[in-house]
């Protein structure tokens, strides 16, 4: 197992999140809402299965997924964040989580 | 209440903490002014704090005049109350003053002018004077009072005229309409360089109100006053002073001072003063981990913090702790976004990532120290509802803001800009922005004080709602259930003006949504608010409708588009309200909270594009066109669209313009015609010359027609079968006053009456009974009885 530090960040409001793993459920998130002073939502460590190549994240109640190829490599932070149109998301995966 | 003995301050070397009363401070404390004359005892304080005031020598006479100014007095109402007076004025008569102030002596020797223009009988004007000294904002702001209430707002940007007088524009206003009538300012400052006797002198033009001149006393060399008390639990660091050069990755002309958090905030604009009744908190307060959680703070800030009160005062509570339960990546947080008063308190944990200097960093400790600090006010900063620099224009900013995602200011997280931590310290003058000085500065007070308005909110009408006409309710409504629409569906709202007093009254008829003094705020949870700019205003008062008590005026308003593009597009939940001046004095409206679904289908998606068009959005305000073939296009495919009632809205917009025959200025070229081109019966007119030709189409209404029964639901062909109530979703998806304004036109399409002429049509569209015409299409009775309510109280 490894250890991902997820950082659901900027855009979030009341949302239903589902974080899959080569296509399985690992975790999901409910009311998931940004919160700006911080521009956090939630902090989420989840125990990845060995061999994942691909992280995916759903918001099922907006229509929107994404994901991340491993590469062989999975990363030990994830931060992911809604657009500013809210159509999409965005990942920075390995930078430090520092929030204030 | 905790004791201020402990000397776990970081910053302790008698330079910070330090504990000053509000009743015994000399003011000003601290050179707000970076360069100036000290006042008297002034070097003796800024010494014991450790400020290093200016050196002399300064280029005489360097002095600032920047600060607060005031004007009062008290009003003996004559009675009956004559408003408005007629000129020549007569002064109020100003009873003697007794023992007080003498700035409010002064102010009211001087008076010029009354404001023959507001409509509160104001007692207390304050004015924010920002033209020098530290970050000057050349702004100048005023707050006008009354004996329980704020009525009034306004702020002006100015520049320095060759009189060294400063004039500019009114470029916000606040508060009651009418209170700010003005636009334009010109202020002198006057009585010379000592405090006690200079004054401000403002005259207030344009308008169209009667110009006015008043005399403001100088109150003080800050704009707002605050108050800060530190805790800290005993387990952690606080940081409330830095030495600014111990690092050495810095600007190259920062001033070497031992800068305290109270510095930063004076040079910001405020009269600082720090609680005698902080200290320190003992562990076990956070529980048997020791870390805190959000609400353990919050429980903690009622315990400890001597001045906590649970309401807006401009006052905040500063905990330094050692960690969140979130662990290091949390360096703090300004946690009191619980219950109704916000900002009240904030916290630093001074064992985060703020504690971990970067590998090779050449001074770790200084590192260490400069980022607590950095903490401290950026976290401070939030309490006085300062959003980060690259979130400006997120949730509900006061004036359209622009985000600063480079900014070096305290707002700013260092590592997030273009080079990282280095070099944002680089270029870090321990300063806000400028619009944050703005903000802190000249904002209406709510925005800015702890306890007031919402975190993150900070341009809504609620606090003004409270000074709504009693005797008017302005609702907002739409038909959808739940207020959700869905995409590409655009959002109209009912309006309702409704007499809520028990005695007759009368308003203008004048269509609501088109008049100059309605405005529709749209305030999207991921933009900046918007205002809603109507495609079309209507010309013209309209006359009086008179309201019995529970009566209403009606109007629907497709608020999705408007001058400024598509506002109310894209998936999310939006927040609608509105304001209407009656009898000089606004109506606020309801909160309506509308939700934008996303696409349901790829068809949606595919549509989109062409959809939220300027083009689109002006044919669907306009109710149609045969000009535009792109846009009939988009209509067309829209109407297809099985279960959105965007097909409804594109098919009844498509159809009325095939009713009756078209005209059309074709500039020369057919390639822009659109349904009906085949249609065509106009010659090129010979007189116009170029190729210049009125195009008249000739009407469809066959194709009319199948249009109608498609935005009713129903076949095509299938004339006369309609079911009663399979025109309802049709008139809720235009809109209930949009509809019946149409009513007589769809009802004649319906049953084939169309009038073959224009002219003839257009009489007839005028002079159908609404009411009636819509009762010929296939309403449902609850809709009928809901269209024969409105119709009684339509607006033109």
């Amino acid at each position: 197992m490894t250890r991902l530090k997820l950082a659901l960040e900027e855009g979030f409001q009341d949302d239903y999140v589902v974080v899959l793993a080569d296509g399985r459920m690992i975790a999901e998130e409910t009311d998931v809402t940004t919160r700006y002073q911080i521009s956090l939502a939630r902090l989420v460590e989840i125990d990845l299965p060995p061999g994942t190549t691909e992280i995916e994240i759903r918001l099922p109640e907006k229509g929107l997924a994404g994901a991340i190829e491993t590469d062989g490599s999975v990363p030990g932070t994830l931060r992911v964040s809604l657009g500013r149109d809210g159509r999409e998301l965005a990942f920075v995966r390995d930078e430090p989580l520092r929030f204030a | 209440m905790t004791t201020p003995s402990d000397t776990g301050f970081a910053g302790d070397s008698g330079t910070t903490a330090r504990t000053t009363s509000p009743e015994t401070r000399t003011q000003p404390s601290e050179p707000y002014v970076e360069m100036r004359i000290p006042e008297p005892g002034e070097a003796e304080q800024a010494r014991e704090a450790g400020i290093e005031l200016p050196l002399i020598p300064i280029p005489f006479p360097v002095f600032t005049v920047s600060g607060r100014y005031v004007y009062s007095r008290a009003i003996t109402l004559p009675t009956p109350i004559p408003l408005p007076r007629p000129l020549p004025i007569e002064r109020i008569p100003i009873p003697r003053p007794g023992p007080g102030r003498a700035e409010s002596d002064e102010a009211a020797e001087t008076v010029y002018d009354e404001d023959i223009n507001a409509i509160s009988l104001y007692q207390r004007e304050e004015v924010r004077f920002d033209v020098d000294g530290r970050y000057p904002q050349m702004t100048i702001s005023g707050t006008r009072s009354g004996f329980l209430t704020v009525a009034g707002h306004w702020i002006a940007s100015v520049r320095k005229t060759a009189s060294g007088s400063y004039e500019g524009p009114i470029w916000y206003k606040d508060g009651a309409t009418g209170a700010i009538a003005h636009t334009h300012v010109s202020a002198k400052v006057t009585g010379g360089l000592f405090p006690a006797s200079r004054k401000l002198e403002i005259t207030f033009t344009g308008g169209g109100a009667a110009a006015f001149t008043r005399s403001y006393a100088f109150e003080s060399g800050y704009h707002r006053g605050v108050e800060f008390e530190y805790d800290r639990v005993s387990n952690a660091v606080a940081v409330t002073s830095v030495n600014t050069h111990a690092h050495p990755n810095r600007p190259a002309s920062l001033p070497a001072e031992n800068l305290t958090i109270e510095t930063v905030f004076r040079r910001a604009g405020f009269d600082v003063s720090v609680s005698p009744g902080g200290g320190v908190i003992p562990i076990g307060a956070a529980g048997p981990d020791a870390a805190w959680t959000d609400q353990e703070m919050h429980d903690a800030m009622q315990i400890h913090w001597s001045r906590f009160a649970n309401k807006p005062q401009w006052a905040m509570w500063v905990l330094f702790a050692r960690l969140h339960v979130s662990g290091t990546s949390l360096g703090g947080i300004m946690f009191d976004d619980i219950g109704p008063n916000h900002r009240q308190g904030t916290a630093i944990f001074s064992h985060a990532f703020i504690a971990q200097p970067p590998a090779g960093d050449p001074a770790p400790a200084a590192w260490v120290e400069r980022m607590r600090f950095w903490t401290a006010v950026h976290e401070m900063g939030h309490s006085f509802n300062l959003a980060h620099s690259w979130q400006k224009s997120l949730g509900t900013p006061w004036i359209a803001l622009a985000n600063e995602p480079e900014a070096r200011s305290f707002m700013n997280y260092p590592y997030n800009v273009a080079g990282g931590q280095n070099a944002f310290f680089a270029n870090f003058d321990y300063r806000f922005s400028n619009a944050e000085l703005l903000f802190t500065r000249h904002a209406p007070e709510r925005f800015v004080q702890m306890g007031n308005e919402n975190w993150f909110s900070n341009h809504g009408f609620r606090e003004a709602a409270q000074h709504s006409h009693p005797d008017y309710e302005l609702r907002l409504t739409t038909s959808r259930a739940d207020d959700r629409f869905p995409y590409l569906a655009p959002p109209v709202v009912e309006i309702a003006l409704v007499n809520r007093s028990e005695r007759t009254r009368t308003v203008s008829s004048a269509r609501i949504s088109e008049r100059g003094d309605f405005t529709l705020v749209i305030n999207g949870e991921r933009r900046e608010a918007r205002l809603w700019m109507p495609h079309m205003r209507h010309c013209g008062e309209g006359d009086d409708k008179v309201l019995r008590p529970g009566e209403a005026v009606y109007d629907s308003a497709m608020i999705a588009s408007g001058k400024n593009g598509w506002d109310l597009a894209e998936p999310g939940r939006y927040c609608i309200q509105a304001v209407i001046e009656v009898d000089g004095q606004p109506v606020y409206s309801n909160q309506l909270m509308v939700t934008i679904e996303s696409p349901g289908s790829r068809e949606e998606e595919k549509i989109a594009a062409d959809f939220f068009t300027p083009e689109v959005g002006q044919v669907l305000a306009a109710n149609g066109t045969r000009g535009l073939a792109k846009v009939t296009d988009v209509l067309a495919a829209a109407a297809e669209l099985e279960g959105n009632p965007v097909s409804q809205v594109a098919a009844l917009a498509l159809a009325t313009p095939l009713a009756f025959d078209f005209k059309l200025l074709d500039e020369g070229s057919a390639s822009g015609a659109g349904a009906g081109a085949d249609t065509r019966m106009g010659a090129r007119d010979a007189g116009s010359g170029g190729g210049r030709r009125i195009e008249q189409y000739k009407a469809d209404p066959k194709a009319a027609r199948k249009l109608l029964e498609r935005a009713m639901g129903g076949k095509a062909g299938a004339r006369g079968a309609a079911k009663p109530g399979s025109a309802d979703s049709l008139v809720d998806a235009v809109g209930h006053t949009r509809f019946l304004r149409d009513a007589p036109v769809i009802a004649a399409i319906e049953k084939a009456e169309v009038p073959n002429s224009t002219e003839a049509f257009l009489a007839f569209a005028a002079d159908g009974q609404k009411a009636e015409a819509a009762a010929a299409l296939p309403v449902s009775d609850r809709m009928q009885r809901l269209l024969d309510a409105k119709a009684a109280g339509l607006t033109q």
